[in-house]
Order: C-alpha cells, then structure tokens, then sequence
C-alpha cells in the first residue's frame, strides 16, 4: 500500500497539498489543470523536490529519509530520461549497476529487456539515432531492469502521437502484470487511461484533490460534475 | 567533503591570491629607483596621453570599419558562414608578432607597399591593432546581428521594408547598444597592447604605460617606476572595464552556425564583404610568407631551446587553464556576480600589471631566475581562462541542468556523474579549451619578455631578438615556424569542436 499522508510542498509562492492511498499493484492516473503540482506530487514523492511536512509511507514504512535512489520508486520524466552521449546499452545497465560494469548475469538481463522491449537491433545506437517512442520504450526498459515496486510516470508519452501513446501505454501495463508493481500515471488524457486506470486522483486546486475510483468517477461525471474542469485539462 | 566546492573555492582564493600578491610586489618593490615627485614629470603625462590616445583611434578605426562588414554578413545566412567566423577568430589567437611582422613585410621600405613615412610610430601601431582587432569587432557585431529574431526579418520582407528601413528599423538599434562595449572593449585591449607598441614605436615618442614598465624594468633597473607605471596601467584599465559594465560582448565560441542544409550561398554584397574581408586579412600573413621565402631556411642553435620552452610553457599554461576554468564551473555559485568580476577581471586586468606585481615580488624574495617557468606558465593561464571559460560553463551548465535529476535518480556517485555524464560531454570543449590555451600561449612575447632572464628564450621572444638585430628574413621564417605550430593546435581544436558539435 502506498500512504500518502498530509503532504505537502512549496514552489515558489505556490503551496500544495496531498492526501491519497493506493493500493499494491493499482494504477492511479493524476489529472488536473497545468500547475495544480501533478509533476511536483511525483516529484516530491521521489524526494527531487523538498517536502514541507507529511509523510510518505509504502508498505507500511516511511520513505522519507531515504536517498532518492534507494526510495521503492521508479521514475520516467516528460523528457531527459536517458544520457544522449551513451549507447542505449548503457543506458540500460545504469539500471542495474551504478558502475555500468555488468556481471554476466545482468548482461543476460539487459538483452533481455531489450529484447522484451524490442530493442535488440538498437542496443549500440545513441538516443539520439532513435525515434521519439523508441527512446522512451528505452527509458521504460530502464526502469524495468531496476524492479522497482512503484512506478512514476511524468506524461512519458505526452509529445507522442495517439498510436504510440497508446502503445506506450500497453508496454506500462504488460510491465505492470509482470512485475506487479504499482503505477501513478500523470496524463492530460484523461479518455485514454479510463479503461486501464483503477483509480484518479483529480485535481481541483493545488490544495485539494479528489481520489476517485473509476466507477466513482464516471458516476460523478455523468451528474454533470468535472464538466469545465475536464474541458481544461483535456484542451490544453 | 564537497569537492566541487572545495575545487571552486581553490579557483577563487588562486586569483584572489594572484591579484594580492601582485599588488603586494607592487608595494614592496625592491627599492630601487628615484625620488616619487621625480616620477610625476611630462614623461609620465606624454606616456599615459599616448596609451589613450593609440587605445582609442584604434578601437574607433576598427569599430566604423567592421560596421559596414558585419551588416553586410548579417543580412543572411550563408554557406560556409562558420568557416569565415572560425577565420575571423583566428586573427584574435595567432600569435601578434606575426602581424606586427606581417604589417612591415607589407608597409615596411622593403614591403610590397611601402608607407610615405616611416611604418615605425603612430601608423604603424594603429595597422597592426586595426589588423589584429578589425576581424574581431566584425565578428562581434555580426554575431550581435544574427540575434536579430528570424520572426522580424520575415516581417520586415512582408511589409516590403526596403535595406535602408530595415537598417532603420531593425538592425540599427541593435547596432547602436552593440558598438559602445564593443568599441571600449577593443581600446581595453589595445591599452594594454605590448607587442605591438614595443616593436612597432619606434622610439620612447610612442610609449604606453606597458612598455614603460618593460622599460623602467630591463633597461633602468628602475622597479619603482615600473611599479608605479604599472599601477596606472591597472588603474585606468580598471576604470575602462568600469565603462564596460556587465555588458558580455565577447566569447571565442562563434555564434555563426555549421552549414545547413537551407542555408542559401552568399549574395553578392556578401560575396564583396568576404572577399574583401579575406584579402585583407590575409595580405600581411601571405607578406611574412614571402619574406620567409626569399632566403634558404635557417637553424639556428637556439632554436631546440626556444621550441622546448615554447611547448613545455605552452603545454603546462594550457593544463593550468584549463583546470582553472573547470574550478570556475565546477560550483552552481560560481555564477554569482563577484565571480564574475573576478573572472572576467583577470583578463581585463592587464598581464603586464599582474606580472610585473609578481615578479617585483619574486625578485623581492631573490627569486627572479627559479619563478621564470612558473610565473610565465601561470600569467599565461591566467590570460587564457577568461576566453576558454564561456563554453566550458555553458557545457557544464546544460548537463547539469539536463541530467541532474537522472543522476541522481540512477544514484550515480560523484565519480560516476563524471565518467557518465560530464567526462563525455565536456572532453571535445576542454580539447579545444587546451588547443586554444596553448596557441595563445605560444604567441605569448610580453610575459616572457618581462619576466625571462638574458639567456631565457622561447620562440617569440627569438623572433623579436631577431627583429631587432634587422634579422627580418629569419624572423619571418621563425614566425612561419610558430604559425605552424598553432595551425596544427588549431586543426586540432576545430576537430574537437567538430566531435562537440556531432
């Protein structure tokens, strides 16, 4: 179970404010207007951002004082997931070993993964030499090597089309069944995630959210609820 | 232990340190000399008259004579635009005796065009600083130019704007705030010229502040004239980079783009400027090629210890550079204002101030002859830093900025941000840092020629021996040697630019 509780954070003179559970194995989407602090959530869940009060507990344990790099979350950004001047092989064994020197048996792993991720051909080339999907399939394989049990995903497939972003989504979920692991998806698309997200955390004000499951969700929205709110953030 | 902090505040406290001591050696001077109310005679009024004077008819001749080049280059992009700007760079790095040389090949008695009066004195000094400075105020402008936003030039062919309203309208404005720093900038530069005052003067008519102290020091065995001279000097240079401002007119990485594939070929008008710009240029270095030429190549017995010296000083001041430049970056908070100033002040401060501090020091504590290397390696540093600083930070600031959060994310330790992410990204610039550092150390007389001893010599300083023995033949062979050497570094630097760029 991952226990968001009375968090809260500041950016600049913006203050903002959380409180949600999730459970094991759940995928949340976050969805709010730009600036209500969606990326700042995960961000702060990651401990890249400072935290005013609060505490954020998985499993039963605070993570808050431990190194960002320990902490049971993966992460993937909008952008920069990956070091442009390294090979994609590289990359992917940062996964694993800090070092990048890899045993034999990560070295299976990393062909592995790229090959789970259909990455093979691609394995010697820089991020520069891929497509925009392919490059962040490649990140996703990263995060995959490193077996975390939650994952963040800063809009990793927002500057992608609607084809690839729906297959990047189908990559988030075939990791999720293998894994098990945990999802808080932050999205603008709303109408694409309704079918694989358990629940929503909606943003209304940078202080005040709503955790929804989806049937509640869908309830409150054909009571006319969300109406403007959902324009917003889906016209951006 | 913060190392980045610790290497940072090592950078800071090295040229805080150097700027104390030197006017520590200054104020302790080893004593020699006259009376101080003898100092302040029409002597010391005609020299400081003459610097300004120099200083500025040469930053006004180059300023009004790169304005009409780099509007011309500026009205659109054109193939080959970089190869012209990496050319219009070099003329800042080569080596300035190969100018001064350059210019007597051509306007000298023997020269292809010789002068009515002499090219000795006043004409003479403001050839070779339009020479030497001319390139750089074009390129400046032009770059300043090329920020004119695409969106306004588009609107400007819209609405039908003809060139005198578009140079009305658009580029004139940007001209008007550019000329100012870039005009003090290059009297900055040319009031602290030595090279060119000291083989070009021709007598103790046309002496400035610098060559006042290389005088008071080598020939009078005056320090405390030299002192004082040199305290003048670092006065007034300080009050003209007061003028500048925080204005941040230049940095030797060229704005001007590789070729594009949209880029069109150059239009007529460009196709004159460049020319033109090239010829000239290029007639003083195809001169001293001549000059090289007329007789068979020569050997002499010194040359193994000038090249040895030459290279090692050239080798370790490049290092240093390079490495006092990293400490500059190496810390967010070497971005504050007052690292800044410091910075920027030690290459406004003139070399010729700090060395004669230092050496005055150094001859204080009896150690003239064993601070030769040392004192050479480090001014030499020192003067480079400022020029290779710009890129490394810029470098350093975007992996940071880029990669900060995954590093930390993958829990990449100190070492492995720098074998992962910086190491990777920085070595093209910091080849091209070292390349650069070396050439201009290299060309470098006026340090050495303070600071060596009678049986010190390095290449520069041979060809200057060379000059004033009227040796002119071998000098140009000399100096044809040396501008191989730094073609060489050059090519050198362009490749790692090129693996920078890729």
């Amino acid at each position: 179970m991952l226990d968001v509780t009375n968090l809260s954070a500041r950016l600049g003179d913006q203050a903002f404010h959380w409180q949600f559970q999730l459970k094991a194995g759940e995928l949340m989407a976050i969805v709010g207007a730009s600036g209500l602090g969606k990326s700042t959530l995960l961000n702060v869940l990651m401990g890249l951002q400072a935290t005013a009060q609060g505490d954020v507990n998985w499993q039963g344990r605070s993570v808050m004082q431990v190194p960002v790099h320990e902490r049971p979350f993966g992460i993937l950004f909008q952008s920069h997931n990956l070091f442009d001047h390294l090979s994609v092989r590289l990359n992917l064994a940062l996964g694993l070993s800090r070092s990048g020197r890899l045993t034999d048996d990560q070295q299976h792993q990393v062909e592995e993964a790229a090959r789970r991720f259909e990455l093979q051909s691609m394995l010697d080339r820089t991020p520069g030499q891929l497509s925009g999907g392919q490059q962040q399939r490649a990140a996703l394989a990263r995060v995959f090597l490193q077996r975390k049990p939650v994952l963040l995903l800063d809009e990793p497939f927002s500057s992608l089309d609607p084809a690839l972003r729906q297959e990047g989504l189908d990559w988030v979920r075939d990791m999720q069944t293998e894994l098990g692991c945990t999802v808080l998806l932050v999205t603008h698309h709303l109408e694409e995630m309704l079918p694989v997200t358990d629940r929503i955390l909606l943003g209304l004000t940078g202080q005040q959210w709503l955790d929804l499951s989806v049937s509640e969700f869908r309830k409150k929205r054909q009571e006319g609820r969300f109406e403007s709110l959902l324009g917003s953030i889906e016209g951006r | 232990m913060n190392l980045p902090l610790v290497l940072a505040r090592l950078g800071t406290g090295a040229l805080l340190l150097t700027l104390v001591l030197a006017l520590v050696g200054m104020a302790l001077h080893p004593g020699q000399g006259y009376g101080w109310s003898s100092y302040f005679d029409a002597w010391l009024w005609q020299i400081i008259r003459f610097s300004v004077l120099q200083a500025a008819l040469s930053a006004l001749l180059s300023v009004v004579l790169a304005l009409p080049f780099a509007w011309s280059l500026a009205q659109r992009p054109f193939r080959g635009q970089w190869l012209l700007a990496g050319f219009l760079n070099l003329a800042f790095v080569l080596p300035v005796l190969a100018v001064v040389l350059g210019i007597v090949a051509l306007f000298g008695r023997q020269g292809w065009w010789p002068l009515q009066t002499t090219v000795y004195g006043l004409p003479g000094i403001l050839l070779a600083h339009v020479a030497l400075n001319w390139p750089f105020a074009v390129r400046l402008l032009w770059d300043r130019l090329n920020q004119v936003p695409l969106h306004h030039r588009r609107l400007a062919t819209v609405l039908g704007l003809s060139t005198l309203q578009r140079l009305h309208r658009i580029e004139w404005p940007i001209l008007k705030t550019a000329t100012g720093p870039v005009f003090v900038l290059i009297a900055l530069l040319c009031f602290s010229s030595f090279t060119v005052v000291l083989t070009l003067g021709g007598g103790p008519a046309n002496t400035n502040l610098e060559v006042a102290v290389y005088q008071a020091l080598k020939y009078d065995f005056d320090a405390r004239g030299a002192a004082l001279y040199a305290a003048f000097h670092g006065a007034m240079a300080l009050g003209l980079m007061a003028l500048l401002g925080h204005n941040k007119v230049w940095s030797m990485e060229t704005v001007a783009q590789p070729a594009r594939s949209g880029m069109q070929r150059a239009s007529a008008l460009q196709r004159v400027a460049i020319v033109t710009l090239l010829l000239t240029l290029l007639a003083p270095y195809l001169a001293l090629i001549q000059r090289a030429l007329r007789a068979n190549w020569q050997w002499p017995g010194q040359l193994n210890e000038a090249l040895v010296s030459s290279l090692g000083i050239a080798s370790f001041s490049a290092l240093v550079a390079v490495l006092l430049a990293l400490s500059r970056c190496v810390s967010v908070q070497s971005a504050r204002r007052r690292s800044l100033w410091l910075d920027f002040g030690v290459l406004v401060m003139p070399a010729m101030v700090l060395t004669t501090g230092l050496f005055l020091l150094c001859l204080r504590l009896g150690w003239a002859r064993q601070s030769t290397w040392p004192l050479i390696i480090w001014i030499n540093a020192l003067m480079a830093m400022p020029l290779i600083l710009q890129p490394i930070k810029a470098r350093t600031a975007a992996a940071r900025n880029q990669y900060q959060r995954l590093t930390r994310v993958l829990g990449l330790s100190r070492w492995g941000a720098v074998r992962f992410v910086y190491w990777p990204v920085l070595w093209p610039v910091l080849t091209w840092a070292l390349a650069l550092s070396a050439v201009l150390s290299l060309g470098d007389m006026g340090v050495a020629a303070l600071v060596g001893q009678l049986d010190f010599v390095t290449l520069p300083l041979m060809i200057f021996r060379a000059m004033g023995s009227y040796q002119m033949t071998l000098a140009a062979q000399l100096m044809v040697g040396l501008l191989g050497l730094c073609a060489l570094l050059l090519g050198l630097a362009e490749w790692a630019r090129g693996r920078g760029h890729a």
